[in-house]
């Protein structure tokens, strides 16, 4: 049941939130649909973690606990950032950024985009999941094209154009995949995961090895990871920030989601250091190649960006370490990062709305200008650059941790050299943002509450989860973690 | 079974090797209405590829497909592209950064390519044949080509179409398509794609008064 209203509710919210007579009615809508795909998706992860697995409709849907805690990100963050989007955009019609209509159409794209996410979650079929992944490149392109000024069309063109080529080659690896399955196990295996993950070892490793490559660069593109990224700056910062909450912090981990199950079947089919030493590889060039362009950045929504490529290679890093500390802060972080960067980029919206511009040396005074806000964006900006106690530090920590205890003494060193650089590029950005002497004086003002809301959920879990991570959240943890070390941590 | 599996692959060899022609065909046409049509025109040879095997093997799968590839590929893609096409002006017809005569250079190029890294990959064995991977894979890699040399919108959308033509020969011949939930999924994937990629290609008209993709070049850092 449960599962039938996650994949049924975000379709009905956005087509009811297109034909809502009312600009109200389309806002509540929104709202209930969102809080209903919120809690359908809590449910089915809580029973998820109960019972190891839950499949439905002939097996086509099937949910593992490493399927459900990708749903457990989409839903929160894809709450919270419907939320958020409310006041966003009533500022944006106040504003004449969008007309009125557009607004409508925009509840449409974000929840189906959403939808095409929590589909990939959920498919028990690798090529209904190459499918899904597809998919949301092609909605989500909507949103980053907006506001159909010059700079969105060309970010959106290039993300539907680059991305789109990346996953055909992703689609060549599912292609190898089948064959190899075809004629490991006939033609009854349907490139089913629940088949082909009981029968990995079967696989013919030659073509696993080389369905993985393609993988990787198809999903990997998808991911973020470097050298494949240069679209990801240009989409995340053009898209409305309640979408770029949305593209950081959750649809960079569905393309690591395709990886991570490809990789499953290439370490059973090859053994584990193939396709472990690949995600170590990309992990480590994207967080060499982001630091620079961090320290260089001028725009408040390309560093959050560019800090994106950072973490989602520093994922990548700990899960290609491997081990029970790598994979155990690997997973965290994706929570971890999904919150924290949501958070930062719902500030850089309120930041930009109230100051006009994205240009960081035009934000200044923001703890004065917006009390609330400016707090909230020298919290986050200690969130993300993991400053302890909060939650990055302890799986940043754990990350350099699993390299000592991998034995891998180079990606602990190049992990360690990249976070101190960018904590302190990060942190002269925001501390001028918050405190610099403003060239314009603006008046203080507040957010409105479901705007805060939406700030202070992110900013409390992220701080909570420094301290205290909840029992059931590292139960689901490690049961995802047995599936990568096959019982053997 | 209407014909048995070594005609089946005769037959395959012979539409593979129209498609791998079709590929340096596509390098040597310049205007974009004879691009589209060479699309549908792939589409065409694609949907026979399913036909053959549908009537080798005789399973419902492989005649559902069939309707399907000819639903998509040679209807519905190549249709949305003559739409689009109609709506944005195109001033000038020439577009490409490298001249035609290089341009069938490297694509005969591309295609030893890929008969170099194809031909040993598979066994030739059910209905992969001695051309049918190496046509695939050369048209995969000559649609990229085409991305990557030439500059206007739609091109870049016909680049895409035809990389993904060739992954459907290939699925075709060596696994005898994808299951059919799959192969309905992609292709609606590929609908949808081209007509969001159409609806953008419009607005960039629309607002720079042009599909020429390298004025898309303020983005940068």
């Amino acid at each position: 049941m449960d599962l039938l209203i996650l994949i049924t509710a975000p379709l009905i919210t956005g087509t009811l939130c297109r034909i809502a007579p009312r600009q109200l009615w389309a806002e509540v809508i929104n709202a209930i649909g969102a809080t209903t795909t919120l809690a359908a998706g809590l449910a089915l992860a809580w029973r998820v973690f109960d019972h190891a697995q839950v499949s439905a409709f002939a097996d086509l849907l099937y949910v593992d606990s490493l399927g459900a805690l990708l749903v457990v990100v989409i839903v929160v963050m894809g709450f919270l950032a419907a939320l958020y989007s409310i006041g966003y955009l009533r500022h944006d019609v106040a504003h004449e950024k969008i007309r009125t209509d557009q607004r409508c159409q925009y509840y449409l794209y974000y929840h189906t985009f959403i939808w095409t996410m929590l589909l990939a979650a959920v498919v028990n079929n690798l090529g209904l999941l190459w499918v899904a992944i597809e998919a949301t490149t092609i909605v989500s392109a909507l949103l980053v094209g907006f506001y159909r000024s010059k700079a969105s069309l060309e970010a959106a063109w290039k993300y539907l154009i680059l991305c789109t080529v990346g996953i055909t080659f992703a689609l060549f690896g599912v292609l190898l995949t089948y064959y190899a399955a075809e004629r490991a196990l006939g033609r009854e295996a349907e490139l089913n995961w629940t088949t082909l993950a009981a029968n990995a070892s079967q696989l013919d490793p030659g073509l696993m090895k080389l369905a993985f490559v393609f993988v990787l660069i198809g999903f990997g593109t998808k991911a973020g990871f470097a050298p494949l990224h240069s679209w990801l700056p240009d989409a995340h910062s053009q898209a409305p920030s309640p979408v770029s909450a949305v593209l950081s912090g959750v649809l960079l981990k569905v393309g690591l989601y395709g990886v991570l199950r490809f990789h499953l079947l290439t370490m059973d089919a090859v053994g584990p250091d193939f396709s472990s030493n690949m995600l170590l590889g990309f992990g480590l060039i994207s967080v060499l190649i982001a630091v620079p362009f961090i320290l260089v950045q001028r725009d408040l929504k390309r560093l959050l960006a560019y800090s994106s490529v950072e973490h989602i290679g520093l994922i990548a890093v700990a899960i290609g370490l491997g081990g029970p500390i790598g994979l155990y802060a690997g997973f965290l972080h994706i929570f971890n990062h999904a919150l924290a960067k949501g958070l930062l980029f719902f500030v850089a919206g309120d930041l930009s709305q109230r100051y006009g511009t994205t240009q960081m040396s035009r934000i200044r005074s923001a703890v004065r200008v917006m009390p609330f806000t400016g707090t909230l964006l020298l919290l986050g900006t200690f969130a993300i650059t993991g400053v302890p106690p909060f939650a990055i530090f302890v799986t940043e920590f754990g990350i350099i941790g699993a390299g000592f205890a991998r034995g891998n003494i180079v990606a602990a060193v190049v992990v360690v050299a990249a976070l101190a650089i960018v904590f302190a590029g990060a942190f002269g950005h925001a501390l001028n943002m918050a405190f610099g002497r403003p060239r314009i004086r603006l008046s203080p003002v507040l957010i409105g509450p479901i705007g805060a809301i939406a700030l202070l959920v992110p900013a409390v879990l992220i701080t909570l989860f420094g301290v205290y991570v909840p029992s059931p959240v590292t139960q689901a943890i490690e049961q995802a973690m047995a599936m990568f070390d096959g019982g053997r941590l | 079974m209407i014909i048995d599996v070594e005609s089946a692959r005769g037959l395959l060899n012979v539409v593979s090797l129209l498609l791998l022609l079709t590929a340096p065909a596509s390098v040597l046409l310049r205007r974009l209405g004879d691009s589209i049509v060479l699309l549908a025109g792939q589409g065409a040879l694609l949907a026979a590829a399913a036909a053959v095997v549908a009537l080798a093997t005789g399973t419902s799968h492989a005649y559902v497909a069939v309707a399907i590839t000819v639903a998509i590929k040679v209807l519905a893609v190549p249709g949305i592209l003559l739409l689009v096409l109609r709506e944005v002006t195109i001033k000038k017809e020439v577009e490409a950064v490298i001249s035609q005569r290089l341009a069938l250079l490297l694509a005969i190029g591309l295609v030893l390519v890929a008969y170099y890294i194809a031909g040993p990959l598979a066994p030739q064995e059910g209905f992969v044949t001695g051309n049918s991977l190496p046509a695939a894979v050369s048209m995969l890699l000559i649609g990229l080509l085409n991305m990557l040399t030439r500059k206007k919108a739609i091109s870049q959308v016909i680049g895409i179409v035809a990389m993904e033509n060739g992954l459907y020969l290939m699925a075709v011949t060596a696994t005898q398509g994808l299951p059919l939930a799959v192969e309905l999924g992609v292709g609606i994937d590929l609908v949808v794609g081209v007509m969001v990629m159409g609806f953008v290609t419009r607005e960039i008209h629309r607002t720079f008064n042009t599909i020429n993709t390298d004025r898309l070049q303020t983005l940068r850092g």
